[in-house]
């Protein structure tokens, strides 16, 4: 008798597990069934919205009208922009540094971080030639020279000075001289690197608060225009970056009256450079 | 039954000893964003390509790392933590750091800013195990006790 009611029991224990784990699997599936159809909503959903995008980014599309009056999608301008900066050089002091770590940001546009940036902050004209601790390169400290052995870009763009016009008004200093410094510099970059173009930037003006004797946008003036009619002598492409920003440099574009704020790097730097590419 | 303990306890101890010896855990996100607001400075987390241009670190040999720098070219403020298990390429990416840190220093103490090159000389870079940490700020010191209280 016993027995038969263990058998029973042992049964009806079979049954009620047997029915608890069908009732498990069945939320579980219903569960899984519920999460795939919401899933699938949701994909539906961005594929709807991802088609609504392109068909409106077809009927918008953004041509522009280049300087040759051929037209150019927003897609090939910057795949011509991206092109022309891929890998190439950027050599400066601390306002190129500033533009390297604005490259790093997210608002950054593509391009700006495929750019190799040699900047170093405090560097002059002529120390780039005689520094054995140029700007770091991966990990390696070297004299600049030897940097873009290495690299070999196809393009170089330097944008020095800044560092030597406080003080051009002292006995002794002069634009002329800096100016002469800084062919030797070019000529000594076009002998590391003979196969690049190297386009020679000029150098921004500072805020009107930070004029003094010693420091003036109207000797800044004076060393870009000097820059500019050596060009051609030196075999260079003068950029006039400067003339983006007037006279004087704007107070919301720079953090202490010489250096640049995020929103020059976005609002002028990128656009200009922007414009460059196309050009070229 | 004898041989299944043994075979466990074996286990457990094999598992113990890499625990205790081999590679080290951080979650660099997490830790990033507990000691960033701790500097004055605005930080910019620098990209991949800027990492490997600058330093000459691969972050495919990483397992996890945050490189960040003030976006301000006269601060020194700097967060750099990353974990790298090869130990080779770890040597290598630490003289790479003390490259940059003796770089930085030179620059800030030519540019005439004395208190911002202190900071960079008082720094110190940190290899605990496969994780290796660096920063410069002025709370430097709790912000590094933060990161070795965040590695298990």
């Amino acid at each position: 008798m016993n027995k038969s009611k263990r058998i029973y029991g042992l049964f009806a224990l079979m049954v009620f597990i047997i029915a608890i784990s069908v009732s498990i699997d069945g939320i579980r599936t219903e569960k899984h069934k519920k999460e795939q159809d919401f899933v699938q909503a949701e994909q539906t959903t961005t594929t709807e919205i991802s088609t609504e995008s392109t068909t409106a980014d077809e009927d918008n599309t953004d041509d522009e009208e280049t300087t040759e009056g051929t037209t150019i999608s927003p897609e090939e301008k910057a795949k011509k922009v991206e092109e022309f900066y891929t890998g190439q050089v950027f050599l400066g002091d601390s306002i190129m540094s500033g533009f390297s770590l604005y490259a790093s940001k997210m608002e950054a546009p593509q391009w700006l971080n495929n750019i190799i940036f040699l900047a170093k902050t405090s560097w002059k004209v002529g120390e780039v030639l005689t520094d054995n601790s140029g700007p770091l390169y991966k990990g390696n400290v070297q004299n600049v020279t030897v940097t873009l052995d290495e690299i070999k870009p196809q393009r170089i763009f330097v944008c020095l000075g800044i560092n030597e016009m406080n003080g051009l008004g002292s006995p002794g200093y002069s634009v002329e001289k800096l100016v002469n410094k800084y062919g030797e510099m070019i000529e000594g970059i076009k002998k590391a690197a003979p196969q690049s173009k190297v386009y020679v930037i000029s150098i921004t003006p500072c805020t009107a608060e930070k004029e003094n004797p010693m420091f003036s946008n109207a000797v800044i003036d004076e060393f870009n225009e000097a820059i500019s009619s050596k060009s051609s002598e030196w075999g260079v492409e003068f950029v006039d970056l400067a003339a983006e920003f007037g006279d004087v440099l704007a107070p919301e574009y720079s953090s202490d009256g010489v250096h640049h704020t995020n929103k020059s790097y976005k609002e002028v730097w990128v656009p200009f450079f922007e414009e460059l590419a196309l050009e070229n | 039954m004898k041989r299944l303990l043994g075979f466990a306890l074996a286990v457990s101890i094999a598992l113990l000893s890499t625990g205790c010896g081999g590679s080290k855990e951080i979650n660099t996100t997490t830790v990033y964003d507990g000691i960033s607001p701790m500097t004055d400075a605005e930080l910019v987390v620098m990209s991949d390509n800027y990492i490997s241009n600058y330093y000459g670190i691969d972050v495919a040999d990483l397992q996890q790392y945050v490189f960040a720098k003030s976006e301000d070219p006269k601060t020194a403020d700097t967060i750099i933590i990353f974990k790298c298990q090869d130990k080779e390429k770890r040597k290598t990416y630490i003289t790479a750091l003390e490259n940059a840190v003796n770089q930085k220093y030179t620059e800030l103490s030519n540019y005439d800013l004395p208190e911002e090159a202190k900071l960079v000389k008082d720094s110190k870079i940190v290899e605990d195990g496969d994780i290796v940490y660096i920063v410069i700020a002025e709370n430097a010191k709790d912000m590094n006790k933060i990161i070795k209280d965040s590695i298990s």
